[in-house]
């Protein structure tokens, strides 16, 4: 059985492993590598997830219907209260910004993305590992 | 925190924002919205094919930041991705 922080952690392998040749593959693993390593901030304060759901929902999740599950976004600024306010404004954006690259990656071939894009989001993912 | 009756004054705020934007060679538009639980989501999709990521990514950012120094600190730019579905056109 694994934990969020060693999924946090071979992600985090992997986006470094990725960084020079597999530039989309790269900024996959970089969020969730990220993603990763706030969620096991989140479960060690005691947040509760979601029923069916192991982790929070990404942020580009728009809440629907009757079940409110707040994203990873909110859950940071609403409960990761012991960060002084500009880590809380901080963390937020470097996720939202990884969320999106990671989306470019995956879902959006026509737009560019190189080596630059993986180096910065290794950059961001880097900090939110050792910064928070 | 924004409330719906913020919603469309954020939402012009940021198509003024989009526009500058644009105006830089940076292309986004906004697709969509939804306000919950105290929260303003807005969508935007890329208006052309080859810009880079990195530059849509930091639009957005700059686009909450300027939002939250004119007092809309609850307010969320979103990648427009297929699974989303339901929102309000803007």
């Amino acid at each position: 059985m694994s934990t969020w922080f060693d999924v946090a952690i071979d992600s985090r392998k992997a986006a470094n492993e990725l960084v020079r040749t597999r530039h989309r593959s790269c900024l996959s693993r970089a969020y969730y590598a990220a993603y990763a390593k706030v969620t096991d901030m989140l479960v060690k304060k005691g947040v509760t997830m979601p029923d069916g759901r192991e982790g929070p929902p990404h942020t580009g999740h728009l809440p629907t219907g009757e079940a409110k599950q707040k994203g990873i976004r909110q859950l940071i600024v609403e409960k990761l209260t012991e960060f002084d306010p500009k880590k809380r404004r901080a963390l937020p954006e470097l996720i939202g910004e990884l969320y999106t690259l990671r989306l470019y990656g995956d879902y959006r071939p026509s737009q560019q993305i190189d080596a630059a894009e993986a180096r910065e989001a290794v950059s961001m993912m880097t900090t939110v590992f050792e910064n928070f | 925190m924004p409330n719906e009756n913020d919603k469309s004054t954020i939402v012009d705020r940021v198509e003024q924002l989009l526009t500058a934007a644009n105006a830089r060679g940076v292309h986004l538009r906004l697709t969509g919205s939804r306000f919950d639980d105290g929260w303003l989501y807005l969508v935007v999709e890329p208006m052309q094919k080859g810009e880079r990521a990195s530059q849509h990514a930091h639009l957005m950012t700059e686009i909450e930041r300027t939002l939250q120094k004119e007092g809309y600190d609850q307010v969320l730019l979103v990648p427009a991705v297929p699974e989303h579905s339901g929102l309000t056109d803007v």
